[in-house]
Parts: structure tokens; sequence; C-alpha cells
């Protein structure tokens, strides 16, 4: 245990001293305020603040997440400096979860550094704090759980940054869409063309992230039972222990 | 007298795969050899000569394609022996938004040392290595001299029995080189087993007790260095250019 948080702690410190740290979190900062100029050409003000503050937290955590990941994953296979930790009484493991764990205490950071600076501004324009708000938030982290697992997974079997990012960004963008997949299903059966079993596989292999939009919810009567929520987390947890499962059996095979 | 490093039949075969086949190359083949503990043991061998695939395989980095090799006894791989080897690669890397200190600290953590014993260990190795004033720079600052010493500090942290020195030499100046020769000196009158790796005939000569001639990944000889007549020099390139 001790290994893993020494290997966290590494991952962070050289994390927050890289410039793509602070310029994502910049960014993120830009994106909440300047949506109060968004606001006042719509009736809603704090609906239009909350929704690009959300959207901008969600986009910017998934962004430290995917840079990350893949920078500091594939970056240290890459520039060789991981033979140095190897060859030191450190499994492989061990090398993994404390990478991975260090990679979710950054967006961590990240979000709730951005979810603060978004609700000072909605306090100011005189919203009252909704319980939903928070869950918003901890969901965002949840969809991070799982990608970052995916990025580290990805890392361990593509070549180069370029495809690492650009198949985590593919597995994201699919992961939103994926209830269209039981759409698509049922109009090719309707059209006599029968390939539900692989429709099927790529439907359940695939993140769901649409489980996770729960801000949708925020200012509306309709609320989320105990029980849905607990299987987010659940669902979140299994779906991201398997693919770092999955990691550290690839990366335990790996050659440096 | 014990033996530090024995293999049996150690062989290391690379493939790469490409669209169409696979590209086989042999790094090391059946290689069986014994290094006496307290010996220092230069391996000679022309670039791709499998020097560094020996290295790594001891120190677990690659897996052997087949055969085996025992450190102290035991099976490599194994964690528990990997506390009792330095291992130095031919070109260093670091995390280089990381200081000389914070580095040292890390690895220190990775051998579960204490926060008093590493304070203690990584003082002395800074020390050891004319780091001392450094300690607070960051390693993206670092001349390549400077990251060479940090090498060697990160090797000599928890104090192995046996170092494991991939090119110990190269890219240091006539200083640099000298330093090391001491050090590897030092280390071999503590009675610490070294292995090292190099393609410079007259550094090896200078520190080691013991020689093997690696060519194409196979072991074509050994040679005492202790009363040898002939020149080593000779005897290296001899052997290569039987082949060549």
């Amino acid at each position: 245990m001790k290994k893993i948080l020494a290997i966290v702690e590494y991952t962070v410190k050289e994390n927050i001293r890289h410039k793509i740290f602070y310029t994502i979190l910049l960014f993120g900062l830009v994106i909440i305020v300047s949506s109060l100029l968004f606001s006042m050409l719509s009736g809603e003000e704090t609906r239009v603040i909350l929704d690009i503050g959300l959207g901008a937290i969600e986009l910017l955590a998934f962004l430290s997440a995917i840079f990350a990941a893949v920078g500091l994953v594939l970056g240290e296979m890459e520039n060789r400096s991981i033979s140095l930790i190897l060859a030191r009484p450190v499994r492989r493991f061990e090398y993994i979860w404390g990478r991975y764990v260090g990679i979710l205490s950054i967006s961590l950071f990240n979000i709730l550094l951005m979810s603060f600076g978004l609700i000072i501004l909605l306090l100011i324009k005189g919203w009252r704090l909704d319980f939903r708000f928070l869950l918003a938030v901890a969901f965002i982290f949840l969809k991070v759980i799982i990608i970052s697992a995916l990025a580290i997974l990805i890392s361990l079997i593509s070549t180069s940054a370029i495809s690492s990012i650009s198949a985590t960004f593919f597995l994201w963008v699919l992961g939103h869409v994926t209830d269209h997949l039981k759409y698509l299903n049922h109009v090719l059966v309707e059209k006599g063309i029968k390939i539900t079993i692989f429709l099927k596989a790529i439907y359940y292999l695939l993140p769901n992230f649409q489980y996770f939009n729960v801000k949708d919810y925020i200012g509306y009567p309709a609320s989320l039972s105990g029980t849905t929520i607990l299987w987010q987390l659940v669902y979140s947890l299994a779906y991201a222990s398997v693919a770092t499962w999955l990691s550290v059996l690839i990366f335990s095979r790996k050659e440096f | 007298m014990m033996i530090a490093i024995r293999t049996e039949g150690l062989t290391k075969i690379y493939r790469r795969k490409y669209l169409l086949g696979s590209k086989k190359t042999i790094a090391l083949e059946n290689l069986n050899l014994e290094i006496e503990d307290g010996k220092v043991y230069g391996l000679l061998g022309l670039n791709g000569s499998g020097k560094t695939t020996l290295l790594k395989l001891l120190v677990g980095l690659l897996f052997p394609t087949k055969g085996c090799a025992y450190i102290f006894g035991k099976r490599v791989p194994h964690l528990s022996l990997l506390s009792r080897i330095g291992y130095l690669p031919e070109f260093p890397c670091f995390l280089m938004y990381l200081t000389a200190s914070e580095i040292l600290h890390f690895y220190g953590k990775l051998y579960g040392f204490s926060v008093k014993e590493r304070e203690k260990r990584v003082e002395r190795t800074l020390d050891l290595v004319d780091l001392k004033e450094n300690r607070n720079d960051r390693l993206a600052d670092f001349s390549k001299g400077m990251l060479e010493r940090i090498g060697m500090a990160q090797v000599l942290l928890h104090d192995p029995e046996l170092l494991l020195l991939d090119e110990p030499t190269s890219g240091l100046d006539p200083l640099g080189i000298k330093k090391m020769r001491q050090t590897i000196l030092k280390l071999k009158e503590k009675g610490r087993t070294i292995l090292l790796s190099s393609h410079f005939v007259t550094e090896v000569e200078r520190v080691c007790d013991q020689v093997g001639i690696l060519h194409k990944g196979k072991l074509k000889r050994v040679v005492e260095l202790r009363g040898l007549e002939v020149s080593l020099e000779g005897l290296f390139v001899d052997t290569v250019s039987e082949e060549v």
C-alpha cells in the first residue's frame, strides 16, 4: 500500500508541475465565468449558467484525465523512465493502481475547484443550492473513474499518444450514444438484417455514460431514487475495476 | 566462493510483428554464465551483442524466451531480489519535473525506507555524487553529466549487494569517467559484486577481475584479467573479428 501511495504522490506532483494542468484549469474557470454573458441572453439565467458550467466541468475533467493518463503512463513508457521504477521492488499492479489513483486525485481536485467556482457564481445570481447539483458533480467524477481506467488501458496497447487520445475520445463519444444501438438494432431487425448478437456485445462492452447525466434533473421536480444512485456507483466501480484489471494483466506481460 | 549470478541456457529472441509476417532477432543465445560474489565482471561486446538485453533480463524488465537466470540463488524475476540490486541503464531517464532530492526520496519510498532513513540516505548519496548543492534543482535544469551522476545516485541509494551497470561511462567527460572508475573501485573494495557492460576495453581492463566477450548474443570467451599476458584489446578484436 505504501508503494501505491508513493506512486500516487509522484503522479500528482508530476501533473501539477505540468503546464497543461493549469491551462485546463484556467480554461474551465474562464468558461464558467463566461457563462454569465450567455445567461444575459436568456430569461433563465441560472439554468444557462448551470448547463454551461456543468458541461465545462465535465469536458475539462475528461480532458485532464485523458491527458494525465496518456501523458504520464504512455510518456513514461516511451521515455523509458519506467525502467528505473520497475527495477525496484514494485509489483506491476502497484504501479498501475498508483498511477490510476493519482490521476483520479488530480481529476477530483479539478472537478471540486471548478464546482466551487460555479457554486459561487450561482449563489451570486440568487440560486439556492440543490442537492442534485452535488449529485451531478459526483456523477461527473464517476464518468471520470471509468474513462481514466479506459485511457490507461488504451495507453498500454497503443503505440502513440495521438492514437491513444483519439481512441479514448472515440470511446467517450460512443459511451454517450450507446442507447441508440438498441434503436439501431430494432430498425435493422425490422429490415430483416440480423446482427443482434454483435450489437448487443458492443452495447454491453461500451461504457454507458447516459446513466450519469444527472444534470438534466436539476431544477425540475423529477428525482433519482437511492437504488438508482447505488446502481450507478456500482456500475462505474465495476467497469473501472475490470478495465484496470485488464491493464494490470497487459502491463505484467510488457517488456521494457 | 558463492555465486552471485548464474544463467542457464539463457536465450532471448525479439519478435517484431509487421502487417505481413514478423521478424525474429536473436539477442542472446544459450548463455551460460557464472559470476562470483564480490567480483567485478565486465561484459565486452560490440553494439547489438546482447549486453543490455542480459542486464534487463537480470533485473526483470525483459522475460527470457528460454533458459533462466539466478541471482544469489533465487530465480529471476524475484521481487525480493530487487532490493539487493542497483541498476543503471545506459541512458537513465527521469521525471524531469522533480528535483534531485525528490526523485531520490521517491525511489527511497519504493524500498520502504522510513522518512528518517530516507533523509539520511538521500543526503549521503547526493554527497557521494557531488550533487548536494543541487538537491533542490529540477532535473530538467541538469546537464548530461549531472543526470549521469543522479543515475549513479539512484543505484547507490539502497546500498545494493549487486550492481548492474549498463555502459556506465558512456556520455561522461574525462573527469566524469575518472570519478565513475573511482566509485566502482570503492564498491569493489567494499566487496560488492558488479556486472558492467561496455565497449571501452581500457575502462573494463582498469576495473574488472573477469571479462566475458559477448558477440552476436553468444558468450565467446571468458578472460581472467589477473596475470593476463596478452592485450585484452587484441583478444577482444580477435574474438569479434572471427565471425565478422
